[in-house]
C-alpha cells in the first residue's frame, strides 16, 4: 500500500475520524472562539460571583462573576497557538541542529552531538523555567522558552534517526559518487526520517501545550489581563473549595487538547509505518476452522485405519506428516508458507534441509520444535518424536512433554550472539536444562555443564563458565549452544543454519563437532542450511524444499553423484560454485522468472549474458592503458 | 606485476601500539572514567548557564529587580551587591569560588544565605521526588511486563486496546492537573487526605501520586513495548526451546534484559519528574524548593534562582549518573558497547 | 594515464587512546589496470575497511592510497574528483538503494554525478532516461524497471542494478564488497557473470572482496589474503589455491566444504 492510501485508510478508521473531528473542533475554537465569545467572557459581574452551574452559566461563574465555560472556550486560542508556535520553532531548530553534525562532520560535528547530549540530560520544564528568567514572564516568552528547551530533545531524535540512515549503503554510494553532503541530507536522509519526525512532532505538540499551561499555571507564562487555560487554573485552584469548576473545566480542556494531539500522532504513526503481521480477526479464524477440522479428522482416520501414518517404526526418531504453516494477510486470507511437508528421520541419521530464503525450511524445523507462535498458524496431520505423539500448533508443545523434550531434543540456532542471553553467564545457560529437567542440584548442574563445555572443546571451561556471551567468540558461542543441548541425552539435534554466521575455518570446526557427536552418541541431527556444499559434506540424507513444498528427499551420496531427480534440485546443484568449477566460463544461475512448482517443471538453467550492443551504447571511454 | 605480488611473503609491520594503561585493560574502569568525565562537563555547563542567566537578561538586572521607581543610588548599590560592577570574568571566577566554598550568595528578599534556603527546603522536594520515582519504576515494570506478556504477538486485542487507551490518557495528564483532580476528588469531595502541606504520612499520598501517575503510565507503555521487543529476541526463543515454566522465562530471561533498555529510556522521564516537583509543590503548598523558585523568579531574586537551578540540575545529572552505573552493573555489555 | 590503484602502507585505526582498535595494519597492495584481484579473509580481517579507504568512507591513519600517481586518500578538491573514478558496490541489497526513490532516479543521480566530474554538459532529461535504459539493458533488465521502487525488486535484481549504478559513474576501478553474500546461490551466478562480462568489455579493474573462496577462484586473476588487519599473502589465484605459502591460507582452503 502506498503512503497516501494508508493515510486515507487510517483517517477513515474510528480512531482517525475521532482525531480529525477533535482537530477540527480545536481549530474552530482557536480561530473563532475569541471572535464569538470574547466580550462576554471578559465581562465581570459582581452580582454573579462564584455561582454554581445554572442554565445561563453551564459551569457556573468564577471569582469575578465571569462565565467559566465561555472563558475556557476563548482561552483555547492562546493555549493552542502558543503551543503550536513553540512546537514549530522547537521542531525546526531541533531538526537543523540534529542534521548539522552529519553535514559538517569531524570535530565540529562531534561537539554539536556532545552539546545535544548535555542539553537532553536536563528536563525540558527545568530548562524552560531557567530561560523564562532571561526572557521574562509573558506568553510569548514562555512559548520561546519551551521551544528552546525542546530543541535538544528533538535534535537528538533527528540525529539518531539520521545517523542510522547515514550508515545505509545508499548514502555510502552517494558519497562515493561525490554527491555533496548537504544534497545527500536533503535527498537521501530527510525523506527517510520524515515519517517518525512528523509523528513525534504531533505528540510533542500535545506535550508542549501541557508544558505551556504548566508555565502559565506557575505564573511564569501568560499574564493578566490575557488568559490561557494555565492562567485560569492558576486563578481557579486557590478557590477549589468554593468553585471547583473554575479549576476543573480548564484542566479538562488541557487534557482533551493534549489528547487530541496524541491521538493525531497515533493515527499518523499507524498510517506512516508499514503494518506488521497482525493476528487473525475472529472471522478469518472461523474461516480457517474447516481446514483445521479436516486435518484433525484426517489424523483420527489415520490412527483408526492403522495405515502407515500410525505409530512410526522404532528406529524413527522424528516423523512428520502433512505439516502446514500459514501467515495471515490483509483481507483475512492465509498465505501458505509450508505446504504439506512429510518426512521421517531415523535414529543416528544426519538429515540436511536445503532451500533458498523463503522456502520454508526454517519454519519446518521451528514447527517441529514448537517454537512457531501466533500470528502464524501451524498444523500437521501427525507428528511423532522419540516415542511421543506431538500435536504441532502455534501454541507450542504441552507442558506435560517439557521434561521429555527438554532431555531428548536439543536445538542450535543461526546467530550464536543473539541466541545466548546477554545478561546471563554462559555456564548458567548451559546448566539450565540440568536444573529444569534432570533434577540436578545447582552444584551438580554446574559440574555437568563444565563437563559438557569440555566435551565441546571450550578451553578453560571453569573460567569460561562464569563469562558472559560477549566475552566469547562466535565459534565458542555456538559450541556453548551445542553443550547446552548435550546436557540431557538428546536423540535429535535441531540445527537451524548453525554455521551461517561463522567464518569458514570456524564453520569447519563446528561441523566436525556435530559429526563427532553423531558418531559417538548416535544422535540424529536435522540440519537446516542454505549452503548445499555444507549440507552434502555433513549429511547422510538431504531434503530439498522449494516455495514451501518438499520437492526431493535424496541420499547425500546420490546427490553428490548427480542423481537428483527433481529439476529444481538439479538446477540448484548446478549453481553452486566449487573449487573445481571451470574458470573463465559463465556461472549457472536460475533466472528470476523460473518456476519449478508445477508438476512438469518449467524453469531452466540460464546463462545470463547481456547484449554486447547495450554495453556499446553506454558511451564508455574506459581507462586508458 | 606490482611490488607486493613479487614478494608474496608480506611481512608484518611493527605497529606503534597504544600504551596499555589500567583503563585500557579494564573496560569497566575506562567506562566509569569517561562517564564521570561527562558528568563533570555537564556540571560545568550547568553552572555556566546558571551564571549566564543573569548576564543574558536584557536590560539591567539590578534595575529590574528593584523596579522602575528605584533611585539611581539604590540601583548602584544593588549592582554592587549582585557583583555586576565587576568584570565578567571576575564575576564568573568568584561564582565558581563561591560554589566550592558553599557560598551561593544571599537571597535578596529574605537576606538568608542561598545555601541555607536550599539545605532547609531540599529534603521536602527530594522526599516526594524519590518516592514518586521509585513508585513509578516499580509499577511500570510490573504492569508493563504483565501487559507485554499478555498481549504478545497480537494476542488479546481487547486488552491491548484497553491498555493502550487508558495508559495514553493517563500519560497525557500532567502532574499539575493530576494534582488538582486528586485534590478535588480525595481532599475536597471525599476528604480522605489533607489538601495541602507536609505533615503525616497521609499528606504525602496525593503529591506523590500526582507526581508519579503520568510518568508511571508512560513508562508502563515503554516497558510493554520493550517486553514485546525482548520477547522477539533469539535468546528468548532459545530459552523457550529449553521448555521452562513461564515464571522462570519472564523472571530470569526476559526481566534482566528489559531492565537495561527500560532504565536507559527512563533516565529522561525521571529527570522530568524532578522538574515536575516544581508544579506539584505549588499545588500542595509543599514546603520544598518548588514554591521558592517561582517566587524568586517573579521577585527577581537572582542569587536564589541561580542556586536552586544549579541544585535541580545537579540532582538530575546525578540521577543520570546513577542510572548509567546501574546499567553496567545489570548488563556488562553496555560498558563495552559504549567504549 | 596510469590507472593503477595502490595502497601504500595503509593503516586504519578506529577510536583513540585506550579504546583504539587497528582494523588495517600497514597494507601494501596494488591493483593493476584491468585485472580482477580477489581479497579474502574472515570477518573482521579488515578487507572491507581497506577498500573503503580507497573511496573515502574510511580515512587511513597512516599510509596513502594512490590512483595512478595521484593520492586519493585524504583527498580535497581536484584529487577528490579523481577519487570518483573508483566506485564501490555494497553487500546488502536491502539498503543499497534509497527506498523512497525510483530505480531511474537513483541511476540518474549516478549519471549526472559522472557528467559533473567529467565536466561534460548534463544531458536533457530525455537523453538521461535513454542512458538509464541502456544501463538497465546492460544488466539484463527491462527498461521499465526504471519506474520501479527498490522494494518491488528481488535481491538479485537490486544487486544487478547496483552494478549498473557503479558503471554509470564510468569508473576505472570497481570495489565489489561481498556483493553476493546476502543473495541465494541460485541468483549469485547471474550477478557475477554480468560483472565479469562488463569488466572484460569495459576494461575497468576490480577489487573483488569475498569470503567465498570458490567464487574468488572463478572470478579473480590474482588473490590477496588478509588476516587480523594484515596482508599475509598475494599471488596468482591458481598458485595460491594450489600451493598456499601461508599456514592460514592453507587452513582457509582446507575449510571450504566440497559438494
Amino acid at each position: 500500500m502506498t503512503t497516501n492510501r494508508r493515510l486515507l485508510a487510517a483517517l477513515r478508521s474510528p480512531l482517525g475520524v475521532l482525531a480529525v473531528l477533535a482537530c477540527a473542533a480545536l481549530a474552530f475554537l482557536a480561530i473563532f472562539g475569541p471572535v464569538l465569545w470574547g466580550e462576554q467572557a471578559a465581562a465581570t459581574n459582581t452580582a454573579l460571583i462564584s455561582q454554581p452551574p445554572s442554565p445561563e452559566h453551564v459551569f457556573g461563574t468564577d471569582g469575578s462573576g465571569r462565565d467559566i465555560l465561555l472563558r475556557t472556550l476563548v482561552a483555547a486560542r492562546l493555549s493552542v497557538t502558543m503551543a503550536l508556535a513553540a512546537t514549530a520553532v522547537g521542531v525546526v531548530s531541533g531538526v537543523l541542529v540534529g542534521l548539522l553534525p552529519l553535514v559538517l562532520g569531524g570535530r565540529v560535528g562531534r561537539w554539536i552531538v556532545a552539546g545535544i547530549n548535555i542539553g537532553v540530560a536536563f528536563p525540558g520544564l527545568l530548562l524552560a523555567i531557567a530561560f523564562s528568567v532571561i526572557l521574562g514572564q509573558s506568553g510569548v516568552a514562555a512559548s520561546l522558552a519551551i521551544a528552546i528547551a525542546m530543541m535538544p530533545n528533538y535534535g537528538r531524535l533527528t540525529h539518531n534517526l539520521a545517523a542510522s540512515v547515514w550508515g545505509r549503503d545508499y548514502v555510502s554510494a552517494a558519497l562515493v559518487l561525490g554527491i555533496p553532503k548537504r544534497v545527500i541530507v536533503f535527498r537521501h536522509v530527510l525523506p527517510n526520517v520524515r515519517d517518525p519526525l512528523i509523528v513525534n512532532a504531533a505528540i510533542t505538540a500535545g506535550g508542549t501545550l501541557v508544558s505551556f499551561a504548566g508555565l502559565s499555571f506557575l505564573g511564569l507564562g501568560v499574564q493578566v489581563p490575557q488568559y490561557d487555560w494555565g492562567r485560569m487554573l492558576n486563578e481557579g485552584v486557590a478557590r477549589i473549595f468554593v468553585t471547583p469548576a473554575a479549576a476543573l473545566v480548564p484542566g479538562i480542556a488541557i487534557i482533551l487538547a493534549g489528547l487530541t494531539f496524541v491521538l493525531l500522532g497515533e493515527v499518523l504513526g499507524k498510517a506512516l509505518t508499514p503494518e506488521g503481521t497482525r493476528s487473525l480477526s475472529a472471522r478469518a479464524l472461523r474461516s480457517l476452522m474447516p481446514t483445521r477440522r479436516g486435518a484433525e479428522a484426517q489424523r483420527h482416520a489415520g490412527a483408526a485405519g492403522a495405515v502407515g501414518a500410525a505409530q512410526p517404526a522404532v528406529d524413527t526418531v522424528l516423523s512428520v506428516r502433512d505439516l502446514r504453516v500459514s501467515a495471515p494477510q490483509a483481507g483475512g486470507t492465509l498465505k501458505p508458507l509450508v505446504e504439506g511437508v512429510s518426512f521421517d528421520i531415523a535414529r543416528g541419521e544426519i538429515v540436511g534441509v536445503v532451500g533458498e530464503s523463503g522456502s520454508g525450511k526454517s519454519l519446518t524445523l521451528m514447527s517441529v520444535a514448537g517454537l512457531v507462535e501466533a500470528p502464524l498458524h501451524v498444523s500437521a496431520a501427525a507428528a511423532h518424536f522419540d516415542g511421543e505423539s506431538l500435536t504441532l500448533s502455534e501454541h507450542g508443545h504441552p507442558a506435560s512433554l517439557n521434561h521429555h523434550l527438554g532431555q531428548r531434543l536439543a536445538m542450535v540456532f543461526q546467530d550464536p550472539m543473539s541466541s545466548l542471553n546477554p545478561a546471563i553467564h554462559v555456564g548458567d545457560q548451559v546448566a539450565e536444562t540440568g536444573l529444569l529437567h534432570l533434577d540436578m542440584s545447582r552444584a551438580g548442574a554446574k559440574a555437568a555443564a563444565i563437563e559438557r563445555l569440555t566435551d565441546v572443546r571450550i578451553p578453560d571451561p571453569e573460567r569460561r563458565y562464569g563469562q558472559y556471551p560477549h566475552e566469547y567468540s562466535g565459534g565458542m558461542r555456538q559450541r556453548a549452544m551445542i553443550a547446552a543441548g548435550l546436557m540431557g541425552t538428546p536423540s535429535l539435534i535441531l540445527a537451524d543454519e548453525p554455521t551461517t554466521a561463522l567464518d569458514v575455518t570456524v564453520q569447519a570446526g563446528i561441523l566436525e563437532l556435530l559429526k563427532r557427536i553423531n558418531e559417538a552418541e548416535g544422535t540424529a541431527i536435522m540440519f537446516v542450511s542454505h549452503d548445499i556444499a555444507v549440507v552434502t559434506s555433513l549429511c547422510t540424507r538431504v531434503i530439498v524444499m522449494y516455495r514451501g513444498k518438499l520437492v526431493e528427499d535424496i541420499t547425500a551420496d546420490d546427490l553428490r553423484a548427480g542423481n537428483a531427480a527433481h529439476p529444481y534440485t538439479r538446477a540448484l546443484m548446478a549453481t553452486v560454485p566449487t573449487m573445481d568449477s571451470p574458470r573463465g566460463e559463465p556461472m549457472a544461475s536460475i533466472p528470476d522468472d523460473a518456476d519449478f512448482s508445477g508438476t512438469s517443471p518449467i524453469g531452466v538453467i540460464e546463462e545470463l549474458v547481456p547484449t554486447t550492443e547495450a554495453i556499446r551504447q553506454l558511451d564508455f571511454e574506459g581507462p586508458t592503458r | 606485476m606490482s611490488a607486493t605480488s613479487a614478494d608474496p611473503e608480506v611481512t608484518a609491520r611493527p605497529v606503534a601500539r597504544q600504551q596499555e594503561s589500567v583503563w585500557a585493560r579494564n573496560p569497566w574502569a575506562g567506562y566509569l572514567l569517561r562517564r564521570s568525565g561527562y558528568f563533570v562537563v555537564s556540571l560545568f555547563v550547568l553552572v555556566t548557564i546558571s551564571f549566564l542567566l543573569v548576564q543574558l537578561i536584557p536590560g539591567d538586572p539590578a534595575r529590574l529587580s528593584l523596579g522602575e521607581a528605584a533611585t539611581p543610588e539604590a540601583v548602584e548599590a544593588r549592582r554592587v551587591e549582585l557583583g555586576l560592577d565587576r568584570p565578567l570574568i571576575v564575576q564568573y571566577l568568584s561564582f565558581w569560588a563561591g560554589l566550592f566554598t558553599g557560598n551561593l550568595g544571599e537571597s535578596i528578599s529574605s537576606r538568608m544565605p542561598v545555601i541555607d534556603v536550599i539545605v532547609q527546603r531540599a529534603p521536602a522536594t527530594l522526599e516526594i521526588a524519590f518516592a514518586a520515582v521509585a513508585i513509578a519504576l516499580i509499577v511500570a515494570v510490573c504492569l508493563g511486563l504483565a501487559f507485554g506478556a499478555l498481549t504478545r504477538g497480537g494476542r488479546r486485542r481487547g486488552t491491548e486496546v484497553g491498555f493502550t487507551s487508558v495508559s495514553a490518557v493517563l500519560a497525557v495528564i500532567p502532574e499539575f492537573l493530576a494534582g488538582i483532580l486528586l485534590v478535588y476528588l480525595f481532599a475536597v469531595t471525599l476528604q480522605l487526605f489533607p489538601v495541602a502541606g507536609r505533615s503525616d504520612f497521609l499528606s504525602y499520598v496525593l503529591p506523590v501520586t500526582a507526581l508519579a501517575l503520568g510518568p508511571a503510565a508512560s513508562l508502563t507503555r515503554i516497558v510493554r513495548a520493550e517486553t514485546l521487543t525482548v520477547l522477539q529476541q533469539d535468546y528468548v526463543r532459545t530459552a523457550r526451546s529449553r521448555r521452562m515454566p513461564a515464571i522462570r522465562l519472564y523472571g530470569k530471561h526476559v526481566l534482566p534484559n528489559l531492565l537495561t533498555s527500560t532504565l536507559t529510556i527512563s533516565g529522561l522521564l525521571l529527570g522530568s519528574m524532578i522538574a515536575g516537583t516544581v508544579l506539584v509543590e505549588n499545588i500542595f503548598a509543599w514546603p520544598g524548593l518548588g514554591g521558592v523558585i517561582v517566587q524568586s523568579i517573579q521577585g527577581k531574586d537572582y542569587p536564589l534562582v541561580q542556586g536552586i537551578i544549579i541544585f535541580y540540575g545537579a540532582v538530575v545529572l546525578l540521577i543520570n549518573l546513577v542510572i548509567d552505573i546501574a546499567l553496567i552493573l545489570l548488563d556488562p555489555r553496555t560498558a563495552l558497547d559504549k567504549s | 594515464m596510469n590507472t593503477t590503484l595502490s595502497f601504500e602502507g595503509v593503516s586504519i585505526t578506529y577510536g583513540h587512546g585506550s579504546t583504539a582498535f587497528t582494523a588495517v595494519n600497514g597494507v601494501d597492495l596494488t591493483l593493476q589496470p584491468g585485472e580482477v584481484l580477489g581479497l579474502v579473509g574472515e570477518s573482521g580481517s579488515g578487507k572491507s575497511t581497506l577498500a573503503r579507504a580507497a573511496v573515502g568512507l574510511s580515512e587511513p591513519s597512516s599510509g596513502r592510497v594512490l590512483l595512478g600517481d595521484a593520492e586519493i586518500s585524504h583527498a580535497r578538491g581536484e584529487r577528490l574528483r579523481e577519487r570518483r573514478r573508483v566506485q564501490m558496490i555494497f553487500q546488502d541489497p536491502q539498503s543499497c538503494f534509497n527506498p523512497r526513490r525510483t530505480i531511474g532516479q537513483s541511476l540518474e543521480e549516478a549519471l549526472v554525478a559522472a557528467h559533473k566530474r567529467e565536466g561534460t554538459p548534463i544531458p536533457a532529461p530525455r537523453a538521461r532516461r535513454d542512458e538509464v535504459g541502456h544501463l538497465l539493458q546492460a544488466v539484463a533488465l527491462p527498461a521499465d524497471t526504471a519506474a520501479r521502487m527498490p522494494a518491488q525488486l528481488s535481491g538479485g535484481q537490486r544487486q544487478r542494478i547496483a552494478v549498473a549504478r557503479a558503471i554509470a559513474a564510468k569508473p576505472t576501478v570497481i570495489l565489489a564488497d561481498e556483493i553476493t553474500s546476502a543473495l541465494d546461490v541460485s541468483v549469485q551466478g547471474a550477478v557475477l557473470n554480468l560483472l565479469q562480462k562488463l569488466q572484460r568489455e569495459l576494461g575497468f579493474s576490480m577489487l573483488f572482496i569475498s569470503h567465498n573462496l570458490a567464487v574468488v577462484r572463478i572470478v579473480c586473476d590474482r588473490v590477496a589474503v588478509m588476516r587480523k588487519g594484515e596482508l599475509i599473502e598475494v599471488g596468482d589465484t591458481l598458485d595460491v589455491m594450489h600451493s598456499p605459502r601461508h599456514d592460514y591460507t592453507r587452513e582457509l582452503i582446507a575449510a571450504v566444504p566440497t559438494l
